[in-house]
């Protein structure tokens, strides 16, 4: 329910006369963890790991990559590849291929620890239109972007959206799934914080179809973004206690020029 | 539970050795002097009105909830005194040579010369009591105390006193002795209110001018209140004038409201409706565009009452409460919520000595989003529905004892969520099922004054849940993923859970002047809310004991030191408390707590504990009258699969909490008021480090609730305007909410800073600086 907190914060916004400004806090600062970012998409690939490092939460954001770790990513079917370091802490694939509904194995040595993880290619649902509706809200005529998909019926199917306007990645997470939707034609509008849309400007969404353990990390983690009372680390999918996820991952694109 | 069933065995033998010597050893014949104590203008009962008799010793009796008293003395003549705070003391002599019943009336000390006055009640604690922890909120001191947006508001006025904390700057939610806010049990004329406040937590449900009385049990519950673990807030409606007709109101700067009382049938019956609505929406209306004029944002609520004196015996009550805050984005999102409670009682006295109140009661509270654009229309809708019958009996066979035994039935039906839809919508039809329990408790109470220092009550309460279907019940792994399914048929009782809960206070006078009183109390829970917001939403999702679930127990002792002075002039009191909770709920990390029909493998389970002290000194007489209350304590929480199961701060927790509150009596006209409060920041979790993935910079943290926001302080300043004229009252208060504009922090968010992108600051939201208001008051 993005949606109501939107205009729950409108209400607070509207009705009382707030102020914000910067305070300094004594934070603890913890850093130094390992982050792993491993992502297998539909195709060949290359396919992608990053390794990196925390900082604390007063220094910049310079996060350290990790260099010379062993990973490795797997298939149920036998096939396996060790990724070579492209660039500092970037590792890639050359041979390993995605394929709907395959389950792939993720290992990471990082100075003697091990990290894995597994997850299961979901059957691939195409985004088939890609439009922009306009919503009145306050007085201005909002636009929004919607996409459009039949979602498959019989089964749970998990959905992420990235929205790139005129070249820009938004910030923020935004989810679909379809336990209200399921077997429908979906048309739900992307609600982008801080997005306004003008006439001309090039949206392109990409849409994933996600794992359900993926789509609970993004969840928490989008729920710590939304102020939740009692934030912590979004549950992993990795053992070995790093943060970060493996996502295997089908992806549908499709962009529009707003009217 | 073996522990405590023998613990519960002995203290119901301890109770029948008590009542043998009460029952026995009665010689000279005795006769029953009772009544009800009544306001001489309105005819509303006086609640808690003193009657002393005066004879060779001192005894007495006070007034129930429903103004109702009784006292038992062997036949001879004697002087009784009937008080009550704020208004003249009546002393009438008695020959109680059989039954006397006398119903008395009693005058408001504000209206008479000032030689009267002296005699009148002052207000205080009643030191010989064994109530500890409980507090009465004087209805006439609030209409004094500074006020937020023109609407007082008694959910605010509670939050001053040591041991209650307020939710959050403005906030009308309460916390009391580390108790979460779902675990008040707030009765509205004996109905619960689910969700007691309006427009996200700014405003209460209670508009004050429909209430009578306001009584908070923090401390030594009474048996027969039970169902939540940290306190008790017993409001009363006004019955309504049975004497002449009257109108009374208030137009504030948020809202405006309207009381209309008066008799139905003269001295026999009457009516009090009293009706509430904010109006900062209708400013909208004016709005050329229909963007903005299309936007809803109000709430009102209607309380209503009906009384009726059906012969000596008997008295009936109907009482209801509707409320409903209604928001809405233009066309395309409306949200409302609300609370409906209805009671209908009736008194019957069975004979001088037996009084009996019959209960039913029905309370509901339901939250609706409907959301409407070209491609969806859907709505989502959740209901908690309770039906309830309860009778009390009370007994008084003699001075210095009184009984009350009764039985509670209630009928919980929650629906969580059902999902409806248009034909055309992409949102297919959805329901949870709904959640049937039936929670049922016998308690038995006896208030006995064992010497002329000791006093002493006992009671038991045994109360049970059972969860019925139909519906399918899950059992989860630890991991929360469901391991089985069992469908039960309608009306099933699936599970059964009993708890025995003892209640004892004691009350010693050390002096005329001092006492030490002491007190153990259990309660069980089995309502409870799940709520990941800051603030609190009307989307909060209750939840009802089942198959996974367990009651929450929560077991309290306290112990406290009362002493006045200067003949009540002046009053001290230290109290503290020390409470042990079981099965305490928290969630999983990213729960979906909305529309989840496993929502149960979302819940972890543990245990609490609350501890603190809290100081109250009070001046009750003169021009300036007021308290310093002060409250040192402690919450914590351990949950398995939390916090690396290490104990953790409570976000309610605060170490200090320190409150002031003056009120100066300038003239008959004039009164001047003013509050400082002062409280530790909330235990909040702060991000200890960051990271990226997805191209973004993302938080990470370490400890539950590690975190302190900064201390919360402000000053709140009035001046109350009064002229009384014989048939017209008329006030205007004028106030000043945080009066030297401190920035509080209602939130603090972290995001990149706006100079430099590779670096994070941590942004504060304040909402309330200097927040002016005036009301305007009549009564005719």
């Amino acid at each position: 329910m993005k949606q109501q907190h939107i205009l729950f914060s409108a209400l607070l916004g509207l009705a009382l006369i707030s102020c914000t400004k910067e305070i300094t806090l004594d934070l603890e600062n913890e850093s130094n963890k390992v982050v792993i970012e491993a992502i297998v998409s539909e195709g060949s690939g290359p396919h992608t790991v990053r390794l990196t490092r925390s900082v604390g939460f007063d220094t910049s954001n310079d996060f350290p990559a990790i260099s010379n770790a062993i990973v490795t990513i797997s298939d149920d079917l036998g096939n396996s590849e060790q990724l070579t370091e492209t660039g500092p802490g970037t590792y890639t694939t050359a041979t390993l291929v995605g394929v709907q509904g395959r389950t792939y194995q993720l290992n990471a040595q990082v100075e003697g620890t091990t990290y894995a993880a597994a997850g299961r290619m979901p059957v691939a649902v195409p985004m088939d239109i890609l439009m922009v509706d306009s919503f009145p809200s306050f007085g201005i005529n909002t636009r929004i972007i919607v996409p459009g998909y039949f979602d498959p019926a019989g089964m749970a199917n998990f959905y992420r959206f990235i929205v790139v306007v005129n070249g820009m990645k938004q910030k923020g997470i935004i989810l679909q799934n379809d336990r209200f939707t399921d077997g429908n034609v979906v048309l739900q509008p992307l609600f982008v914080n801080g997005l306004e849309l003008e006439s001309g400007d090039e949206v392109e969404v990409t849409m994933e179809c996600i794992a359900p353990e993926v789509y609970d990390y993004f969840f928490s983690m989008a729920q710590n973004i939304d102020n939740a009372a009692t934030p912590a680390d979004p549950v992993s999918n990795i053992h070995g206690g790093a943060l970060g996820y493996f996502s295997v991952r089908t992806i549908s694109t499709r962009s529009v020029v707003v009217p | 539970m073996k522990h405590s069933l023998t613990l519960t065995l002995r203290i119901a033998l301890l109770l029948v050795l008590f009542a043998g010597t009460s029952v026995f050893g009665q010689s000279t014949q005795r006769f029953t002097l009772s009544g009800t104590v009544t306001d001489s203008l309105t005819g509303e009962t006086l609640i808690g009105a003193t009657v002393m008799l005066t004879s060779a010793q001192r005894t007495g009796a006070s007034t129930n909830a429903y103004g109702f008293y009784s006292i038992t003395l062997p036949a001879g003549t004697y002087e009784a005194q009937y008080s009550f705070i704020g208004y003249q003391r009546r002393t009438i002599t008695i020959r109680l040579d059989a039954n006397v019943k006398l119903d008395l009336a009693l005058g408001l000390s504000s209206l008479t010369l000032n030689e009267v006055e002296i005699t009148a009640e002052k207000k205080g604690v009643d030191l010989q009591r064994p109530d500890i922890g409980v507090e009465r909120m004087d209805m006439k001191e609030m209409e004094k105390l500074p006020m937020i947006f023109g609407e007082r508001d008694v959910l605010k006025a509670i939050q001053l006193l040591p041991g209650v904390k307020s939710a959050g700057d403005g906030q009308a939610g309460f916390y009391v002795r580390g108790g979460g806010a779902d675990q008040n049990l707030v009765l509205l004329d004996e109905a619960p209110v689910y969700n007691a406040s309006h427009l996200l937590g700014f405003f209460s449900t209670f508009n004050s001018n429909a209430i009578k009385d306001v009584q908070l049990y923090k401390g030594s519950m009474p048996a027969q209140y039970g169902g939540r673990l940290a306190s008790v807030l017993d409001i009363r409606m006004k019955d309504g004038n049975v004497r002449k007709l009257g109108v009374s109101g208030s137009v504030g700067t948020i809202s405006t409201n309207l009381t209309v009382e008066g008799p139905i049938k003269k001295d026999k019956a009457s009516f009090i409706i009293a009706a509430r609505r904010t109006y900062a929406d209708l400013f909208l209306k004016l709005h050329p565009d229909p963007g903005v004029r299309d936007n809803k944002l109000y709430f009102y609520d209607l309380n209503a009452k009906v009384n009726v004196d059906a012969g000596p015996r008997d008295k009936l009550f109907l009482s209801g409460y509707f409320g409903r805050d209604v928001v809405g984005l233009g066309t395309t999102l409306g949200i409302d919520w609300g609370n409906a409670t209805g009671t209908a009682r009736w008194n019957h006295v069975y004979a001088p000595r037996w009084f009996s109140n019959t209960s039913f009661i029905f309370s509901n509270y339901n939250y609706g989003v409907a959301f409407k654009t070209d491609a969806h229309d859907f709505s989502i809708t959740s209901v908690v529905r309770d039906l309830n019958l309860t009778h009390e009996l009370s007994f008084y066979p003699r001075p210095g004892s009184k009984w009350q035994v009764g039985f509670s039935s209630i009928r919980h039906t929650i629906t969580p969520g059902k999902v409806e839809s248009s034909g055309t919508s992409g949102v297919n039809a959805f329901s949870i099922q709904d959640q049937h329990t039936w929670e049922n408790a016998l308690f038995a109470s006896w208030d006995k004054t064992v010497t002329d220092r000791l006093t002493m009550n006992v009671g038991l309460r045994a109360s049970g849940l059972s969860v019925l279907g139909k519906g399918e019940f899950y059992t989860f792994d630890p991991e929360g993923e469901v391991t089985s399914t069992t469908l039960r048929g309608s009306g099933e009782i699936v599970q059964t859970y009993v708890n025995p809960e003892p209640r004892l206070s004691f009350s010693y006078l050390t002096t005329e002047f001092s006492s030490v009183k002491w007190s153990y109390a259990r309660m069980t829970q089995n309502m409870h809310l799940l709520s990941n917001s800051t603030s609190g939403s009307p989307t909060d999702r209750w939840i009802s004991t089942s198959n996974v679930i367990k009651p929450e127990i929560g077991d309290q002792v306290s112990g406290g030191y009362f002493q006045k002075l200067k003949d009540g002039a002046y009053e001290l009191s230290g109290e503290v408390y020390y409470k042990w909770m079981q099965n305490q709920i928290d969630y999983r990390n990213g729960a979906d707590i909305l529309v989840n029909q496993y929502i149960e493998g979302e819940l972890l389970f543990g245990q609490g504990r609350a501890y603190g002290l809290e100081v109250m000194a009070r001046k009750n007489t003169g021009r300036l009258t007021g308290w310093i209350g002060y409250t040192l304590s402690r919450t914590e929480r351990q949950i398995d699969g939390i916090n690396n199961n290490e104990w953790y701060y409570a976000r309610q927790d605060r170490t200090h909490d320190l409150t002031i509150v003056g009120t100066y009596e300038l003239n008959e006209r004039w009164d001047f008021s003013a509050l400082w409060t002062y409280n530790t920041g909330n235990a909040v979790t702060f991000p200890t480090g960051k990271y990226t993935v997805d191209d973004q910079v993302i938080f990470s943290y370490t400890e539950r609730n590690g975190g302190r926001m900064p201390a919360y302080h402000r000053l709140d300043l009035s001046a109350t305007w009064t002229r009384i004229k014989k048939k017209h009252e008329s006030t205007w208060n004028f106030s000043l909410y945080n009066a030297y504009g401190r920035e509080n922090a209602y939130t603090i968010t972290f995001q990149q800073n706006e100079n430099d992108p590779n670096r994070t600051s941590a942004i504060q939201t304040s909402l309330f600086r200097w927040v002016p208001s005036i009301s305007y008051g009549f009564k005719f």
